[in-house]
């Protein structure tokens, strides 16, 4: 007895008791939870299964990134979305960041005026709920944009109306493939210049533009080969048919007001998660570099932003894997994005609730894992290095 | 901010529905008819918000044609058309809401086809409605069929049987179609008003009640063509079949009501000096109808006395007595060449 309570006692041993009983607990209660819906299912007369993945959706989808018909399958729906999803909130993470570095520095700026600007955009951005913000860009675009018989033309090869901004499409012809590698190569070239360029102002301290370098030989590159090949692309313009403008692509106004209202209200969080971590880094490293000589340009790009990115990292990460999820309210204005697929067209038709729940559980689990994964190799490469 | 909330009932009834169906052992009981008489209130899942069905008038009350078959099942059981409880539900919410058994009828405008109604944990009644889907252009258009719409964009609802209409109509005339598809039909409406799209399509007796909701209702028109044949009806849960005969026959009393002329002004004199075996039976002066039930034997009467029959409801909420003037179509009884029948009280 005497031994069992000593033995309780040791400090590993009672941890990983609680520890193991916690898990057994956890696996029980799921085990429970299964069985319930099952069982409870089964009496209701509920089909359970996947096999209706296969089955023919029958709705259109747009805008669709890869094809897609009417006839395609269920499963086909949901990677149409799912797409959907994660350009959206691809585009809306590129412009919340850059925008809400702007807001950063408006609040940072000696210039009064701008601080107020930047103080004023972020409480009222940030204080009105998402979706109200949705309703107001979509129902604002409507009623500013002009209707379809008055399109705003742009040099008779794009359109602006109510229905979208209509623009000319690329098709590609044979000899399109070389400039494809011309961009591949000159990206690869430029990686080993920035690759040396790097090693070299460690060694000696001699800066190279391998930056400019680099963007030069990736857009020039590729454009000479195109001209060697005498352009290899035609363009499909938009004409107006018998409704609206055929051919062409379209930038629809409810995928437009879903970027613009993601990023205008991310960009205010992003805007003060930038700023903190600017204020985070001391004083002192500033009134320090410049007094070996940096300009204000190379104090901020050189000293600042990168130790402020490893306090900005975190947070910003949460907030992009918030964005990620916030693109489920696209389905409120019309944008095709995966949860309007789920909830909206798939559910209510087959009535697989249950297996759907699960499918869109896994697909935003499987989006923000990946957003939550890049963002760590990013910390992880900016992390102080310890010896 | 209605949006707001909605959205936010939306969810959270959702995933209450999804909670209770797989977790809650206490969903979809056996007996609902001892449920409801216990809880003295029926609850009836409606449509939220379309002119006619179910809307909220001056008072803020719910009125329409679905919130009266809900008041009629309520009279039939609880001898009271006022003890009910309405909650709007958008269209995935409704159908879950069912299948979970939160719900003690659903009135919402439902297409009975037979993916919805097999295995799916709910069951239909009868079709109250004989609908069939429609098309709303702007006359400004200029389009007269639609087999003329070729290319145009069109706004509709997600999760509407709509949206697979549209698209087989569609494959089958060889005609292009761009669609945007909103969470709710409320949404689609504001959109299309708001000249997003060409056309507006939702079964014709919706289309009617929503032209009304249009900024300019004049400007609208409703294409000749119907697409599909949309009968509606409302849904009870699956398996408990007391309760599904109850809302069936309340249901029924009312077409039967009308082909025998009983109405809600002259029920009490029919039920003391009509002749017709039919009659008598349904007001119970004679047989143990309501008995045989489960419910009192004044269930019909009640019913009738409190709605009307089909006829009176359609005119008060959906013809000639209401905003919308609509006619009734196939919506007329079988003795006048109409769809509507009531089995017989026999």
């Amino acid at each position: 007895m005497e031994n069992l309570l000593s033995f309780w006692r040791k400090g590993s041993v009672r941890s990983l008791t609680y520890q193991w009983g916690l898990v057994v607990a956890i696996i029980c209660g799921m085990i429970w939870v299964y069985d319930t819906a099952t069982t409870n299912m089964a009496r209701l007369g509920l089909k359970t299964g996947f096999d209706f993945l296969t089955d023919e959706a029958g709705f259109p989808i747009s805008p669709a990134l890869i094809d897609y018909t009417p006839q395609s399958t269920y499963i086909e729906a949901m990677i149409v979305t799912l797409l959907n999803t994660i350009f959206l909130s691809l585009i809306a993470i590129i412009l919340a960041t850059i925008l809400g570095f702007f807001i950063a520095m408006f609040k940072l700026s000696p210039n009064l005026l701008l601080r107020k600007f930047g103080n004023g955009y972020v409480e009222v951005f940030r204080n009105v709920p998402l979706l109200l913000q949705l309703f107001f860009w979509y129902f604002a675009a409507l009623k500013m944009l002009p209707m379809k018989r008055s399109s705003i033309s742009f040099f008779d090869v794009a359109f602006l109306n109510i229905e979208g901004f209509f623009i000319p499409l690329p098709i590609l012809e044979g000899g399109a493939e070389f400039v494809a590698w011309a961009v591949l190569i000159a990206t690869l070239i430029s990686a080993i210049i920035w690759v040396w360029a790097k090693h070299r102002q460690k060694n000696t301290g001699q800066p190279f533009p391998s930056l400019i370098l680099g963007a030069g030989l990736i857009i020039l590159l590729p454009l000479l080969v195109a001209w060697a090949l005498d352009f290899p692309v035609t363009w499909e313009v938009p004409k107006f048919g018998r409704f609206n403008f055929e051919g062409g692509t379209a930038l629809e106004p409810e995928f437009t007001a879903m970027v613009f209202g993601l990023t205008l209200y991310n960009a205010a969080f992003v805007g003060e998660i930038i700023r903190a971590g600017i204020q985070s880094v001391d004083k002192g490293q500033k009134e320090a570099a410049g007094s070996i000589g940096f300009t204000n340009m190379q104090t901020y790009s050189q000293v600042i932003v990168p130790q402020a990115m490893r306090f900005i990292i975190p947070p910003i990460t949460n907030q992009y894997l918030s964005l990620a999820k916030s693109t489920a309210l696209a389905g409120a204005i019309g944008y095709a994005d995966f949860f309007w697929a789920m909830d909206g067209a798939i559910a209510p038709q087959t009535g697989q609730v249950m297996e759907l729940q699960a499918i869109t559980l896994a697909g935003y689990l499987g989006i923000s894992l990946f957003i939550a994964m890049l963002m760590a190799i990013y910390n992880h490469m900016t992390r102080i290095p310890e010896r | 901010m209605k949006f707001l909330n909605s959205k936010i009932g939306r969810l959270t009834v959702m995933s209450a529905a999804i909670a209770s169906l797989g977790i809650m052992a206490t969903a979809a009981k056996a007996d609902r008819l001892a449920d409801v008489k216990k809880a003295g209130i029926l609850h009836c899942g409606v449509v939220p918000g379309v002119p006619g069905y179910a809307y909220p008038n001056k008072a803020g009350k719910m009125v329409g044609f679905d919130v009266d078959l809900c008041r009629a099942v309520a009279a039939a059981v609880l001898g009271d058309a006022d003890k009910i409880k309405t909650t709007k539900m958008k269209l995935p919410v409704a159908f879950n809401a069912m299948k979970a058994g939160t719900v003690d009828v659903v009135t919402h405008r439902f297409t009975w086809t037979f993916a919805r109604d097999v295995g799916q944990g709910l069951d239909f009644t009868r079709v109250m409605v004989f609908d069939g889907q429609g098309f709303m252009v702007r006359k400004s258009l200029g389009v007269k069929s639609a087999r003329e719409l070729d290319g145009a964009t069109f706004c509709q609802s997600a999760g509407a049987t709509t949206q697979g209409n549209v698209s087989d109509y569609f494959r089958k005339h060889g005609m292009k179609f761009k669609q945007v598809t909103f969470g709710s039909m409320g949404e689609a409406q504001k959109a299309y008003d708001a000249k997003r799209c060409d056309v507006f399509c939702t079964d014709k007796y919706g289309l009617g009640a929503r032209r009304l909701a249009m900024t300019n209702p004049d400007e609208h028109m409703i294409l000749p063509e119907t697409i599909s044949n949309e009968p509606i009806s409302p849904m009870v849960g699956h398996g408990d079949q007391v309760w599904k005969d109850i809302v069936v026959w309340t249901f029924n009393s009312l077409i039967a009501a009308e082909e025998f002329g009983i109405t809600s002004k002259n029920v009490d004199e029919m039920r003391s000096s009509a002749k017709n075996p039919f009659v008598q039976r349904i007001l119970g002066t004679t047989g143990k109808f309501g008995a045989k039930i489960g419910l009192g034997k004044d269930w019909a009467y009640n019913a009738i006395k409190a709605v009307g029959n089909y006829g009176e409801m359609w005119e008060k909420h959906l013809g000639k007595d209401s905003r919308l003037k609509m006619g009734r179509g196939k919506n007329i009884l079988h003795t006048k060449g109409g769809l509507l029948i009531s089995p017989p009280f026999r």
